[in-house]
């Protein structure tokens, strides 16, 4: 086992990597830096664990609320009037 | 990126062509953010209402092809702040001050990571989830769900909101922050340690 228990030295910075590393924001040398650092760090990689559990709770089990049928109709036909009536004020 | 400098002239139909291919497949995901900030169906349709309408208005300013859904939700973060928070007397910005001091601290990040277990988040259900994140401050709510939920770059979030990225990293981290403390709270009472 290559992770060390304990805090981490640098722990702010690797907090602000992880993050860019989970949301897909890291530039090259920040993912080399988090890949090498995450296989030494117990409490980054508990770190980097928990915040990608908390993404995917949030994106699995937080409920969409989807328009109703009846916003589309109404959209539907608020565009229809406010496009095609002004090229009808046009003529 | 997302408008043109020059304004495009569109044809009617090309218009009800735009708004069926481009505007209306983010339909729900407008109105879920529209949910998600004003808690209320019928704010939440005024809004996407009020969001479609100036879409209409001001189509000849977007680009055919290029990012409506950020072009769309940047019109309902307008709207939102311009009528709804005016309309509801709510504050337009928070106290970060206030909760910087402590949810950015080096212990802070340390106390919750080691406080909050990956298995307590993973048992926990939506609604769960979903009263933590709404107990935030909508304007940390905001970017929680513009990035974890819809996906958007910090680059686009910044175009959205019309903040710098260094703002948008610096407000995501503290949402995360505080949305951390309330499942931790949350795992707590569910019996996790």
């Amino acid at each position: 086992m290559k992770n060390v228990e304990g805090p981490c030295q640098d722990h702010e910075k690797c907090i602000h990597v992880i993050n860019l590393v989970i949301d897909g924001e890291a530039n090259k040398a920040e993912e080399a830096f988090f890949y090498k650092h995450i296989r030494d760090c117990l409490d980054c990689a508990q770190y980097y664990k928990l915040e990608q559990s908390i993404r995917e709770t949030i994106r699995k089990k937080l409920e969409v609320k989807e328009a109703p049928k009846e916003l589309i109709v109404e959209l539907r036909r608020m565009a229809k009037d406010s496009f095609l009536k002004s090229s009808d004020d046009v003529k | 990126m997302m408008r043109k400098k020059t304004p495009q002239r569109y044809l009617p139909l090309e218009k009800v062509e735009m708004f069926e291919q481009e505007f209306l497949p983010h339909i729900h995901s407008i109105y879920n953010f529209a949910y998600r900030i004003t808690f209320d169906e019928d704010d939440a349709k005024d809004l996407v209402q009020e969001t479609y309408f100036k879409s209409f208005r001001f189509i000849d300013s977007f680009e055919k092809g290029t990012n409506a859904k950020a072009w769309l939700f940047r019109i309902l973060k307008n709207s939102f702040i311009n009528e709804f928070r005016k309309k509801n007397k709510e504050p337009v910005k928070i106290d970060y001050q206030e909760v910087e001091a402590f949810y950015n601290s080096d212990e802070v990040n340390h106390m919750i990571t080691s406080n909050l277990q990956v298995e307590a988040i993973r048992e926990m259900i939506g609604d769960e989830v979903s009263i933590a994140l709404n107990s935030l401050e909508v304007d940390f709510r905001t970017v929680i769900i513009l990035c974890d939920i819809e996906g958007f770059s910090y680059e686009e979030m910044a175009l959205i909101l019309d903040v710098p990225i260094g703002t948008i990293r610096s407000r995501l981290h503290r949402a995360r922050n505080l949305l951390r403390e309330k499942l931790r709270k949350y795992a707590g009472s569910m019996g996790y340690k």
